[in-house]
């Protein structure tokens, strides 16, 4: 009786870890995603050109941002059980649809071009020329999704994201033997330019779309357990982003490695290639969700390719040509990494605009609508990312 | 007029907020691609 008794607490133990476990997952891998490729090298070129001194406080705020606006997106999800690309167009009317649509659409491709750039740079460092290293990179994403449902990569994703906290020792490796100078200013670039850079950086549309898609798709998603996900995932990426900041001041974007040496170097390059892995996977997924959304073509995330063709179709186009523009000549990585963040501070406040909208109504959100506090908590972060895209205007 | 008219018409908030993104959209992505042009 008793072993019997101590069997089933063990049982009730588990199933309630299982619970928590399954929960973990959406905000996780978004907030992981949005630690990409770009976006890392994004950090690394700041933390080369201004030291870590002044962007590493400046993760926190925008971290917090990233909080608000995806709980926004998961509340909405939560609430519909819906994508937020069919929710727009039934709430807000075609005129919000098409700039949603067409929002996501340029910013997604401009992400997906810099994953690739990102995958292709970490095999450069193992000798991999690009011209090989990115068509491998896009065969490997197109095969992770054709051939393992969501949930798989979904999965992947996590422990991927787990993977990135290999950047934490190697950026206090830099700061051991970099000493003081990893928090000073190095080079001379525009500030103006990195800043809006970083603010683009902490949020990204298609992770709106994700975040909503991935919790409405979920059986067992509650409140409490997608903010617990999402703060974790908020946890992970502000340490991530923190160690490549600094990783950057100490100098890793030289040819030699610089501060950090060799073997800290292969480390990183694997880190850039498992972020590029992850933001693709999470990126081009949510495009193709939204993108079928629009067309009048919603998909499960479930469905194999031969049930969802004009989901795929989309899904296979975008991966393709993003991967194929990397291989034009003359294209800087890291170049491109931080104006395609720059760029999302311009593209997210008409996102942010509706997505306010959509969370202010009672009609869809029920007992989920915004509360006064969330509703002055997304204005801030709509202001915030308006005001970086007016300075970037005026003064990038 | 009912509520969702009233939403969709040209002259109501509504209308008029999701015109600003549009504009904020095309006029600042164009600035910023002229931005990137000039600076290259």
């Amino acid at each position: 009786m008793e072993s019997m008794a101590a069997e089933t607490a063990r049982e009730k133990r588990r199933g309630r870890w299982w619970r928590w476990l399954a929960a973990v997952g959406p905000g996780i891998v978004a907030l992981a995603g949005d630690n990409d490729a770009g976006g890392l090298l994004s950090y690394a070129a700041t933390g080369q050109q201004f030291g870590a001194g002044f962007f590493v406080p400046l993760l926190v705020p925008l971290c917090l941002a990233a909080f608000v606006t995806l709980d926004m997106a998961a509340r909405v999800g939560l609430a519909t059980g819906r994508g937020l690309a069919s929710l727009i167009r039934e709430h807000l009317g075609p005129a919000w649809a098409y700039l949603a649509a067409l929002d996501l659409a340029v910013e997604n491709w401009l992400t997906l071009v810099t994953e690739f750039a990102g995958m292709g740079y970490g095999l450069s460092r193992f000798g991999v020329p690009l011209i090989i290293g990115v068509p491998l990179s896009c065969l490997l994403v197109l095969a992770l999704v054709a051939r393992y449902p969501y949930r798989t990569a979904e999965r992947l994703g996590v422990g991927l994201a787990a993977a990135s906290l290999l950047f934490v020792p190697v950026a206090i490796w830099g700061w051991a033997r970099g000493g003081g100078t990893v928090w000073v200013a190095h080079g001379g670039g525009s500030l103006d330019l990195f800043l809006v850079a970083a603010i683009g950086n902490a949020l990204a549309p298609w992770m709106l779309f994700f975040q909503a898609q991935a919790v409405a798709a979920r059986e067992h998603s509650a409140l409490y357990r997608t903010r617990v996900d999402l703060a974790a995932g908020s946890v992970v990426q502000v340490i991530v982003a923190a160690a490549v900041v600094m990783i950057g001041a100490s100098g890793f974007l030289a040819r030699d490695g610089g501060g950090i040496g060799r073997v800290a170097g292969y480390l990183f390059a694997i880190g850039i290639f498992d972020a590029g892995l992850v933001a693709a996977l999470t990126v081009s997924l949510s495009t193709a969700w939204a993108v079928a959304e629009t067309l009048g073509h919603p998909a499960h995330p479930a469905a194999r390719p031969a049930e969802e063709p004009v989901f795929y179709t989309c899904y296979a186009v975008g991966v393709s040509t993003a991967a194929l523009v990397m291989l034009l000549p003359g294209i800087s990585a890291t170049w491109v990494s931080v104006v395609v963040q720059a760029a999302s501070a311009i593209l997210m406040p008409p996102l942010l605009a509706g997505l306010l909208r959509l969370a202010n109504d009672r009609r869809v959100m029920g007992s989920h609508v915004n509360t006064p506090l969330m509703n002055a908590a997304g204005g801030l972060v709509l202001f915030g990312f308006t005001a970086a895209g007016l300075l970037w205007i005026i003064r990038g | 007029m009912n509520g969702t008219e009233r939403d969709k018409a040209w002259w109501s908030g509504s209308r008029l907020f999701v015109d600003l993104c549009w504009i904020w959209l095309i006029g600042a992505g164009a600035a910023f691609v002229v931005r990137i042009l000039v600076r290259r």
